[in-house]
């Protein structure tokens, strides 16, 4: 390169540095920066034509989670504001943050303060969220401004979401309950006649398990379990008060709503000693606690889920039929409930708005299956109406979970027609924790949080898939969960219990 | 080479050529104003109790002073000396690893009589460092996994038990240890490669003449004239010892309890903390590791500036 | 280190290593070829490999039931893979070109001896290695005050200059430019832009080339940058797709306790474990054939105009 050309360059860049510098400096909220996309950002066309005089329709921005994006995201949105701006008058931007970045990403914007209408959440980052000061107070605005919406979600279900006593956020009202099921490939409860009515607790499984085992040979494990999933539903008994750390808790039908040290409890001792029982003689595969992902096609798995299910299972996991049983539930919990949420941000200058658009998501049934499907004619088709649909592709991103409700949801085709309403019933019939409605405040207790589940992930995934002896590991773990702090968080759990419920 | 104490001692003028070395140093001294020293102001948020009020600048200033509350954490957990061991002992061996096993490579690589292969050599090596962490984890996976790896599957094949790899902790810090040199081994080789390509011929050809072996030259003149390179290397890497690299650590062991005791380090056990922190705990954690690695780099330097004044860093 | 091709004296043909020695060094160095090529053959092997076969046989070296299911789902994905591959590309030449002039140019400045600056420099270019103001307040500055977000250039500048690459730099000049050299020009009255482009930079390619590369590499490989930064998923950088869709796994995998059957919905749309092996070799392939153009610069000595004495 000659002299005079690097000359020009280096030039070039500094003033290309000192432009951006100043350009930015200006105005903190400036939008105009170029794109150097082919295909131009959908947010900045909406805004572009929204400013341009279209009356005074604003634009929500909504963070949610979800997967890959694709190409016709943005049309799909597109006809959603449509609709939605004729009738009420509102328009929606959605972002997506996908599953894997979700933490990071969602952290940083609300740490950074940047602006965003509506943000879905969940127990693992509500309280710490709403201690920060980062979601509007909704308690008397839903009441006031959405009475449609306050009074389709039960009080139940709102009081899942109070912390402090006030409502900070909208809750999907869904299979907010939970029931847990378990769930067998049916071709092993034939060859094998398990008889699953007479199964109600773990150790009643053990037969089943051994006489799969017998059959199948040796490297088949009829209990396959993963890392992260262990034996799923194994703390159903004890509340977490959505601390989210299993060794304390508070048993669901605890009168006295006394926090105990969980591991230490005979009934899951017991548990506990069975599945390192199992673990020991093959049952469970022995790369449990470093496996990830769950195989395809599982003989047995424990799942959190509704009446219906198991055709969903059936197609995903390519089974040919599954037979699946409740096992417990269907109960309300604090966890259960903030399980999907989704707030507002106590800056945003839309806070109604936002609002009265939850609330058409959560009653209008053509808006909740264009949010939860995609594109009319692209993703799906209406075989019934807005009650039946059927899925036409697989690239929408958005889970229906982290939407809305599931009561004005249409049914894919294939599933029972009346599955929402079998929903509803279980729900109706939950019953409720003895600490329904209490969140644990941890804002003076972080050191000790921080401490204690870094020791629990010291020991989870060997303890739940039945690698260690809890006889020899419980004592340990226990110990070393007091020296980082567990009898704090244990007396400040009890005081603010009795605090409540006094 | 400078007469550095003499310098100091006279005030000299300013000359021209020093606005006009101030002006050609003007781009990349505006770029770490806007990039590295403006952001710093967020150190502060470490010793703040932070909450929302409104934009970020006045949750910042108005957030309440809590002194070194944020900081508990950090030493109140009863693992931080199993992590610091692990930390500064794989570090240590990966420091002198790192610089002993490119600086021999690149030695050798250049004396290799077909230069094409050496190319291709130096091409193939360099490949790892484009496998992100995450793709090397799977890649150990499919190695190392029990019942679908291809090493158990080795073994089963030759009659022996498979092995439970994930849980076995003694054979992971030859891995770990493995995994880091392969994986910056290409790139380590080509600091020391432009080195020695800027090293004039003449220097050799004189040596030769005096009858000297290839040994005696790489003695003689490769390595002191490499020294300056190599005490740079080493010095900043001194300076980072307490930082690891989070994929190897934590994504290739994949999160694996038995493997806490010999593959935790710093890095991994404050991420493990922090998982539902505030942030004004995550800023302390930083703060306390850059105070750290100041103090280490410092160390070095000072080390270094006594042993042999012209090499050090400043 | 002169090439085969390239013995121009009988000297250098005389200072060569033994035959016995050079068989040696091939052999280790094939050894460690093969150490690093065998695990990027395994990532291709499982991008050619059905799936049905990895989950009941395992993994291999050589794919056992071969399958082009991976590379029929990039090509599906075509769009989204070529504009990725396009931001990759963009930011990677931008990117390495401005940072080797904003580093190469400190570099310079800090190596003169008697620049009356030098140690306030020193220091700013060396505090920033040690102390780092956080991720949050980072993100604030480039995204709300520099209006950075959702453009290329929060995946560009921020990445332009590392301290590191700005004291090799200044290693380099240090010891490779002659003080005399400089010093006659300054006497025959040039300015020290003109030293520094027509008399320093052209003897001091390998650095160049050195840097150039760092931070080549740097660019191609970084996928945080992305995350953090960019909302609009069509400006993501290759490497921060195949992140975001390993994570996208990880994390569901992760969480799928909490999520009922919603886990296993969305585990079956997402890309299976060959495709994202494909996407992997996808980033690695230009890698290995852009790489030997650079290599010249440091295996054939390009010691042009080196001052003797």
């Amino acid at each position: 390169m000659t002299k005079t050309k690097k000359k020009w360059l280096a030039m070039g860049a500094a003033a290309a540095l000192l432009t951006t510098a100043l350009a930015g400096c200006g105005d903190s909220n400036s939008k105009s920066e170029p794109s150097s996309s082919p295909s131009n950002s959908g947010t900045q066309t909406a805004e572009a034509s929204q400013s341009a005089g279209s009356g005074e329709v604003p634009t929500l921005v909504w963070w949610t989670i979800g997967g890959q994006v694709p190409a016709n995201f943005d049309k799909a949105i597109a006809a959603m504001n449509e609709y939605t701006a004729e009738k009420i008058g509102v328009k929606i931007d959605i972002k997506v943050a996908s599953w894997g970045d979700w933490d990071t990403k969602i952290n940083t914007i609300v740490n950074t303060g940047e602006p965003f209408d509506i943000m879905f959440t969940n127990n693992s980052k509500y309280n710490q969220q709403v201690n920060m000061g980062a979601f509007a107070d909704l308690t008397d605005l839903v009441q006031s401004e959405t009475p449609d919406l306050y009074n389709f979600v039960p009080q139940k279900v709102w009081d899942g979401t109070k912390i402090g006593g006030k409502i900070y956020s909208v809750p999907t009202y869904k299979d907010s309950s939970l029931t847990q099921y378990w769930v067998f490939d049916d071709k092993y409860v034939q060859k094998y006649g398990i008889d699953t009515a007479g199964i109600k607790t773990l150790g009643d499984l053990d037969k089943a398990f051994r006489d799969m085992k017998a059959g199948e040979g040796k490297s088949f494990y009829p209990l396959s379990l993963t890392q992260g999933d262990g034996f799923n539903g194994f703390f159903n008994g004890y509340d977490d008060m959505t601390l989210g750390l299993p060794p304390i808790g508070v048993k669901v039908d605890d009168a006295s709503r006394k926090a105990v040290s969980v591991l230490e409890q005979p009934d899951v001792m017991n548990d506990l000693k069975q599945l390192h029982q199992w673990y020991k003689d093959g049952i469970v595969n022995p790369d449990a606690p470093t496996k990830t992902e769950a195989n395809k096609a599982r003989p047995f798995f424990a799942a959190q889920a509704f009446p219906g299910a198991e055709a969903s299972w059936q197609i995903t996991e390519g089974v040919e039929k599954y037979t699946m049983f409740q096992i417990f539930g269907p109960i309300y919990t604090t966890s259960t409930i903030q399980g999907s949420l989704n707030a507002i941000s106590a800056n945003s200058k839309y806070k109604n708005e936002a609002l009265k658009y939850l609330q058409l998501v959560n009653t209008d049934p053509k808006l909740r299956n264009m949010l939860a499907f995609g594109e009319l004619g692209v993703d799906y088709n209406n075989v019934d109406g807005e009650k039946v649909i059927e899925r036409i592709s697989d690239t929408w991103p958005l889970a229906a979970y982290t939407q809305g409700t599931f009561f004005n949801l249409a049914v894919t085709k294939g599933a029972p027609v009346d599955q929402w309403d079998q929903v509803r019933k279980l729900n109706d019939q939950a019953t409720s924790s003895a600490i329904l409605g209490f969140a644990l405040d941890i804002s003076e207790l972080g050191t000790e949080v921080a401490n204690t589940k870094a020791v629990w992930d010291k020991y989870r995934y060997e303890l739940l898939t039945g690698a260690s002896d809890p006889e020899k590991m419980v004592p340990r773990i226990v110990t070393e969960l007091k020296a980082a702090g567990l009898d704090k968080l244990m007396t400040a759990a009890q005081e603010q219990i009795d605090t409540y419920f006094q | 080479m400078d007469t550095k104490s003499g310098r100091k001692r006279l005030r000299t003028r300013w000359r021209t050529q020093d606005t006009e070395l101030t002006l050609l140093a003007l781009p990349t001294t505006v770029w770490y104003i806007l990039f590295c020293f403006l952001p710093m102001f967020g150190l502060v948020i470490a010793f703040k109790d932070f909450k929302i009020h409104g934009g970020f600048l006045s949750n910042v200033i108005h957030s309440e002073w809590t002194g070194f509350k944020n900081f508990e954490f950090l030493f109140k957990s009863n693992d931080a000396w199993v992590v610091i061991r692990n930390t500064l002992g794989y570090n240590m061996i990966f420091i002198v690893l790192g610089i002993a096993i490119p600086v021999i490579l690149a030695l050798m690589i250049g004396q290799l009589h077909s230069g094409k292969a050496g190319k291709i050599y130096q091409t193939m090596m360099f490949l790892p460092y484009f496998l992100s962490w995450v793709v090397v984890s799977a890649i150990v996976w499919s190695f190392l996994s029990f019942d679908k790896g291809i090493v158990n599957q080795f073994l089963t094949g030759l009659g022996a038990d498979p092995v439970n790899w994930y849980m076995e902790p003694k054979y992971w810090p030859y891995f770990l240890i493995f995994m880091n040199v392969w994986k910056g081994l290409g790139y380590g080789m080509v600091v020391y490669l432009a080195t020695i390509t800027g090293i004039d011929s003449t220097y050799y050809e004189a040596a030769v003449i005096d009858g000297a072996s290839k040994w005696q030259q790489a003695r003689f003149i490769t390595l002191p004239l490499m020294k300056l390179v190599i005490v740079m290397m080493f010095i900043l890497a001194v300076g980072r010892i307490f930082y690891t690299d989070f994929g190897l650590f934590f994504q290739v062991p994949r999160d694996s309890n038995s493997l806490f005791t010999v593959a935790t380090t710093i890095d991994v056990l404050v991420y493990k903390q922090l998982k539902t922190a505030t942030v004004g705990m995550a800023s302390a954690s930083a703060f306390v590791q850059s105070v750290m690695g100041c103090l280490t780099i410092l160390l070095a330097n000072w080390v270094v500036r006594r042993v042999d004044p012209d090499s050090a860093m400043m | 280190m002169k090439t085969a091709a390239r013995y121009e004296t009988g000297l250098d043909k005389f200072n060569r290593i033994g035959t016995v020695t050079n068989w040696g060094f091939h052999l280790v160095f094939i050894l460690l070829a093969l150490l690093c090529l065998i695990p990027v053959l395994v990532v291709l092997s499982i991008s050619l490999t059905g799936e049905e076969s990895i989950r009941n046989d395992g993994y291999s070296l050589f794919p056992k039931a071969f399958s082009g299911e991976a590379y029929q789902y990039i090509a599906q994905q075509g769009q989204m893979i070529t504009r990725a591959l396009g931001v990759s590309v963009l930011v990677t030449a931008l990117g390495t070109v401005l940072g080797v002039v904003l580093t190469t140019s400190m570099g310079y400045v800090l190596s003169r001896p008697n620049y009356k600056l030098k140690g306030l420099l020193t220091w700013i270019v060396f505090i920033p290695m040690v102390f780092n103001g956080g991720l949050v307040s980072s993100y604030y500055i480039n995204s709300n005050m520099l209006g950075l977000k959702d453009t290329v250039w929060a995946l560009i500048l921020p990445l332009a200059v590392s301290s590191f690459n700005v004291i090799i730099c200044k290693t380099f000049f240090r010891s490779t430019i002659p003080d005399a050299l400089i010093e006659s020009a300054e006497i025959d009255g040039a300015g020290q832009l003109r030293i520094y482009c027509s008399i320093v930079l052209p003897i001091s390619l390998p650095v160049l080339a050195t840097i150039g590369l760092f931070l080549c590499f740097a660019y191609w490989n970084d996928w945080f940058q992305s995350m953090l930064y960019i909302d609009n998923q069509n400006l993501y950088s290759l490497q921060a797709l195949l992140n975001s869709l390993m994570s996208n796994v990880d994390a569901l995998a992760r969480n799928a306790s909490s999520m009922g059957i919603s886990y296993a919905e969305l585990v079956a749309t997402m890309p299976k474990e060959s495709a994202r092996m494909a996407v992997a070799i996808v980033i690695v392939i230009p890698v290995a054939i852009a790489y030997p153009f650079f290599q010249k610069y440091f295996i054939s000595g390009l010691t042009i105009g080196a001052v003797k004495g």
